[in-house]
């Protein structure tokens, strides 16, 4: 019943000629995870043909799960970050984002005057220095945070994004409808949102995805840091982590005692931003001089 | 069969008229035809086409729908004195209020669903055929609270034939889907309620989680005082921050 009403809602909205197998599959396709093993086999090879034909490359697309005993957190050394961006350049090369109108950066790179941190209504977005770090200034990236409560999941109308087991939030950007709801709800500004079809260079292609991290999204869908999921479930470290020149960047395991993050957690003056919204962001800054 | 006959006469009803009138239903349908025009367009490019960008990814469409919705819970606001306060002179004008009403809230539906990125995905929020996260989301709660109210709208209208016909008085009606409104919840439950609040925001930009905060930097730089948003009320929400709020929108 629920099939058959979908398939008219399907025919009546897409039209019968204009319409190949493969979009009306798409359509028509279910949340990822409400998906069975099967389903999501499907789906991967479906979304893989789409991408040959459209791209003219062969994506590798891992629907990958989460593994147990592991919840992801990540560590910034503010003290340590110079504001060069290198983590935003391999973040958009890593991620597939959008090159040109518009450009797309999961990580925003904001700039503090020294001695005003906690003000973060003096954080510039737009800056554009000969050369960095300028004297009198740090730095401070700012990206998704990966919030234990996160008050886009709990706003978006279909459930189209949700918090991994293993704690990173994660958009079926086949499912999302484009209301940006989740985008104003966002403390942290940590959500950008495709406003047109999405430009890459089909030899900038990064060609190893995860469903739902890095492959290539559509127009009107919003997106997001996703800790590179197609990496870190591979026992590899986020983009950013291995671009960052000053090894400012850190990355582990919540729930393993030795990790770095917990030894930072123990050990250095951690913060998290704007902790009194209760959202329990697992994004900790900390100054280690 | 008698909701067919109510029909039929208002479709006559629409299509007599004046000279004048005749020139304004023109100029309204070149209104609709280039709006659709530039929908076509917004549809087959993105919501780029709109100018918004990542700072402000709720522009006008959105704007526009609270507007909209306030527009309509004014227009029912004539219940009260009509038929709380019995209040007679006004009863006649609630037909009007609540035409107004019905038509403010089908725009403002339009406006939403013109707001959404793939519109070809809204089955998506329908409730059992999609997935609508009812009671989490406030964006259902204003789906429901909408179009509950918009069907609540068209049933007081077809109550109203008869006042327009014949004069009749249907305060029972009237009072029963007054009740219903109240019972609904959502804003235009607070809307009717805070009569000397004429507007304030929505359900959707007051409740949701982020407002106080991802707003107030926005506002604050555009030079608004931090008494826009509910969450750094001060004073508790007095007369004077209608103003800011105005002003904000």
């Amino acid at each position: 019943m629920k099939m058959m009403s979908m398939g008219a809602l399907a025919a009546l909205s897409l039209g019968s000629s204009s319409c190949t197998q493969a979009q009306m599959e798409e359509f028509l396709q279910k949340r990822f995870r409400e998906m069975t093993e099967a389903e999501k086999k499907e789906v991967i090879q479906r979304l893989e043909e789409t991408y040959l034909r459209k791209y003219g490359k062969k994506f590798g697309i891992s629907a990958q799960p989460a593994g147990y005993g592991v919840l992801w957190g990540y560590g910034l050394d503010l003290s340590r970050c110079i504001g060069c961006r290198r983590c935003v350049y391999a973040c958009v090369k890593e991620n597939n984002q959008s090159r040109i109108n518009p450009q797309l950066q999961w990580i925003r790179v904001v700039r503090l005057k020294k001695g005003s941190l906690i003000n973060l209504e003096n954080a510039e977005h737009y800056y554009n220095p000969e050369t960095v770090p300028e004297p009198g200034f740090m730095y401070m990236p700012v990206q998704c945070q990966h919030c234990e409560n996160p008050p886009c999941v709990r706003v978006c109308p279909v459930k189209a994004t949700w918090k991994e087991p293993d704690g990173i939030v994660v958009v079926d950007y086949n499912w999302c409808i484009g209301c940006r709801y989740c985008m104003a709800a966002c403390p942290y500004k940590g959500r950008v949102f495709n406003w047109s079809e999405p430009n890459i260079p089909a030899d900038e292609l990064n060609t190893d995805v995860h469903y739902l991290g890095n492959r290539p999204r559509m127009k009107n869908v919003v997106e997001k840091c996703t800790f590179c999921v197609q990496r870190v479930r591979n026992g590899r470290y986020p983009a950013c982590v291995e671009a960052c020149p000053t090894g400012a960047r850190k990355f582990g395991n919540l729930l393993d005692p030795s990790s770095e993050i917990r030894y930072l957690i123990e050990n250095k003056r951690v913060f998290r931003l704007k902790e009194d919204l209760n959202t329990e962001p697992k994004f900790y800054y900390f100054f280690s001089a | 069969m008698e909701a067919w006959i109510f029909f039929k006469r208002t479709v006559r009803m629409v299509f007599v008229g004046t000279k004048a009138y005749y020139l304004w239903c023109a100029f309204l349908l070149a209104i609709i035809g280039a709006a659709i025009t530039f929908y076509t367009k917004q549809l087959d490019a993105g919501l780029i086409v709109t100018n918004m960008r990542d700072q402000v990814s709720w522009g006008l469409y959105i704007g526009n729908f609270t507007y909209l919705v306030g527009v309509a819970a004014a227009a029912v606001l004539l219940v009260i004195p009509a038929y709380i306060y019995h209040f007679d002179p006004i009863k006649e004008i609630v037909v009007l209020g609540e035409l107004l009403a019905a038509s403010a809230i089908i725009m403002a539906l339009m406006f939403v669903l013109a707001d959404l990125g793939r519109p070809d995905r809204f089955w998506h929020i329908i409730p059992f055929i999609g997935i609508l996260s009812f009671p989490n989301s406030l964006l259902a709660w204003d789906v429901t609270v909408l179009n509950g109210y918009l069907v609540l709208n068209t049933i007081v209208l077809y109550s109203d034939q008869d006042v327009l016909r014949q004069g009749t008085d249907q305060e029972f009606r009237h009072s029963a889907c007054f009740t219903f409104h109240s019972l609904g919840g959502g804003h235009p439950y607070r809307d009717c309620f805070s009569i000397q609040r004429a507007r304030r925001p929505t359900l959707l930009e007051r409740l949701h989680p982020g407002a106080p905060f991802s707003g107030q930097r926005l506002l604050l730089r555009a030079g608004h005082g931090p008494d826009y948003f509910p969450g750094f009320e001060k004073d508790g929400g007095d007369e004077n921050q209608e103003r800011g709020a105005f002003q904000g929108r």
